[in-house]
């Protein structure tokens, strides 16, 4: 107990520097902006902003970085109440009931209710990634081979699962994603491996040119193709105080939101999107009267809002203590750490307590931000909503080039964008996620290291993966997740035919 | 015609297609054994599920009702794509400020609504922008106008 509150005092030590409140408020007010933009995920926002960190020192630009993440997600709710456009993927949810809420005049307990949702949340998850990374390294530090492909298997599973839309699709998108992540040197022998003899491809493809083509680009595309759709409430936003029933309505939906989020932002997949849906179903679920939902329901806010703050910051756990990151946004942050020469691993808290524990505290500062800054600056937001799109996609597609380049300074990688773009693109037309492709590319490389190795210290044996305690376990858990998802489906299509 | 899931049907092709390359492509790497797995091992595995399931998407679709992919946007995909392109062509030897003139307005015709003059004064306010945030304001090391005006 002692030892974390002296872990957090170095964090907030080294979080109050002026320099890092300042990288801090910078990255939660950039994140914010770009996050009530609709058409950019916290993917391709993290990744076009990415050069702005490159000359700063590693613990202001990752402070700064993990800022503009939630920040995103914390604009994207804005959006989504005043004008029924989500301005990221995760508040989609906050639509319905936030803009009902609006509508009835009621915009400002809305968009209160939220941020001090998410600003609970967000003390709630800086203490529990600060209470359990600790433990969890401790873990990490035991973990052979063995163990972590288990793990990644078991990440990798639990991503299909969370996935939504077909099954199969996001099973063969995982693979897909491994064999592209396989595409390089290989570590072991050095045998080039997919490159075509093309230099640029001998150290892998890059993680930023796939995310930025998958997500962003292929977006624009899409956008671009539907009218565009605008709400906006001529009402001014007044009254910005919830009354008492609405706080009374609205705080144990933030409690559950809270711990919802939490718990599904360490799994492999889940994060923020999938957060703030399970809130939103469960509040309906439980809900006396489920017909208020959609008609301004404020706990239809208050639990998406928390549980996506408190699962954009859990999901920092898997990353920080076993390197893994388990989820796209996640894996961008190992690629920033990488540039500014860390390793993400276990070893981290070690080596560089300043570096982790700053973040850390950074976290509960930048959500402190957040609600003293936003709730003034709505208005500014609102105005920067009425840039029509045809111009917006324009600026969008600068920055994405810049960042894309100003990576290694590659025009090879801006034109590979451009192709995972198209890729992109198909994807959506044929109804596949591209989320896990992007863990499958990620964890790829490891897996494949992972399991040599293993194969290799157990003398080629493939039993040692169930008789090695934690890994069993890791795997039976796989098995179980997959077959809860499974048999419901099953029966549910069996059920349909016996219908016909 | 008989109704079939296209969608399904057009990923199921795909995949297949990706992981029948993945096999073809790799089947010249040292494949290894399972104890001393060679670059190959892990590669020529994954292409094999990734196509049998491909296989299966197939074969799902021909039972499940139809799902159209809609309409492609072929306006957006060509000049989105191509002003990327043009970016990429021009940023090393063309400068900055060339490359986001050049990206911006062949990108803007992908879109339906865009003006001819509000294109060529974002191009302008873009260029300058980028150039000064980026090059002079963050100094990441990009050209900002042609190599040939330089020397």
């Amino acid at each position: 107990m002692t030892e974390l509150f002296s872990n957090l005092a170095l964090g907030f030590a080294v979080a109050m520097t002026p320099e890092n409140l300042f990288y801090c408020l910078i990255g939660t007010l950039l994140g914010t902006l770009i996050g009530v933009l609709p058409g950019i995920g916290p993917v391709a926002t993290i990744a076009m902003l990415l050069p702005i960190t490159f000359n700063l020192a590693p613990v202001g630009a990752l402070i700064m970085l993990a800022g503009i993440y939630y920040g995103a997600q914390y604009g994207g709710s804005t959006t989504a109440i005043l004008v029924n456009l989500p301005g990221e993927s995760s508040s989609v949810v906050t639509c319905i009931d936030g803009y009902a809420m609006a509508r009835q005049g009621r915009a400002g307990a809305a968009l209160a209710v939220a941020a001090l949702g998410s600003f609970f949340a967000g003390c709630v998850s800086t203490v529990l990634i600060a209470v359990f990374s600790p433990p969890l390294i401790a873990m990490a530090q035991k973990f052979g081979p063995y163990e972590y492909f288990s793990l990644m298997t078991f990440g990798l599973v639990a991503a299909v699962v969370l996935a939504h839309g077909s099954m199969v699709k996001a099973i063969a998108m995982v693979f897909l994603g491994l064999l592209l992540g396989l595409v390089g040197t290989d570590v072991n022998s050095g045998a080039q491996r997919y490159t075509f003899g093309i230099p640029e491809l001998s150290d892998g493809i890059g993680f930023v040119p796939l995310a930025m083509g998958l997500f962003g680009f292929a977006e624009i595309i899409a956008n671009l193709a539907e009218p565009e759709r605008r709400e906006f409430l001529a009402k001014k936003v007044r009254g910005l105080w919830p009354t008492m029933t609405d706080f009374k309505a609205a705080w144990p939906a933030v409690l559950r939101g809270t711990a919802l989020g939490s718990l599904l932002g360490v799994l492999p997949g889940g994060g923020a999107l999938l957060s703030a849906f399970a809130a939103y179903t469960l509040e309906k679920k439980i809900a006396r009267d489920p017909s208020r939902f959609g008609k301004g329901a404020i706990e239809g806010v208050a639990a998406p809002e928390s549980a996506n703050n408190a699962g954009a910051q859990t999901s920092f756990i898997p990353m920080l203590t076993l390197g893994i990151p388990p989820n796209a946004v996640m894996a961008l942050m190992v690629g920033a750490m990488t540039i500014h020469g860390i390793q993400p691993g276990p070893q981290v808290m070690g080596t560089r307590p300043e570096l982790f524990w700053g973040m850390i505290a950074s976290m509960w500062i930048g959500n402190l931000m957040l609600v003293i800054i936003n709730l003034p600056l709505i208005g500014l937001w609102v105005k920067l909503l009425q840039v029509p799109y045809r111009l917006l996609y324009l600026a969008i597609l600068m920055f994405c080039c810049i960042g894309v380049y100003s990576l290694n300074n590659s025009a090879f990688e801006v034109a590979l964008t451009a192709l995972f773009g198209l890729v992109g693109y198909v994807f959506i037309k044929f109804g596949c996620e591209p989320a896990p492709l992007l863990l499958g590319f990620i964890l790829g490389p490891m897996m494949e290291e992972n399991l040599r190795r293993a194969m290799l210290l157990a003398r080629g044996d493939p039993s040692v993966f169930l008789t090695r305690p934690i890994s069993l376990g890791l795997l039976t858990a796989a098995a179980a997740l997959l077959l809860v998802v499974v048999l419901p489906a099953v029966r549910k299509t069996r059920d349909k035919a016996f219908q016909e | 015609m008989r109704q079939i899931d296209r969608r399904g049907l057009l990923s199921g092709l795909l995949f297949l297609a990706a992981g029948a390359a993945g096999w073809v492509l790799a089947r010249n790497y040292a494949m290894g054994t399972a104890l001393r797995m060679g670059p190959g091992y892990v590669p020529l595995g994954l292409s094999l599920i990734l196509s049998g399931f491909g296989a299966l998407l197939i074969l799902r679709s021909m039972l499940l009702a139809d799902e159209k992919t809609g309409t492609w946007n072929i306006r957006a995909i060509g000049f989105v794509l191509a002003g990327v392109l043009a970016f990429a062509g021009l940023i090393e030897t063309g400068g900055l400020v060339a490359a986001i003139v050049a990206l911006t307005v062949i990108a803007s015709m992908g879109s339906q609504d865009s003006r001819p003059i509000e294109v060529v004064i974002a191009a302008i306010v873009m260029a300058l922008f980028g150039a000064l945030l980026f090059v002079r304001g963050l100094q990441l090391p990009i050209q900002i106008w042609p190599i040939w005006l330089q020397s």
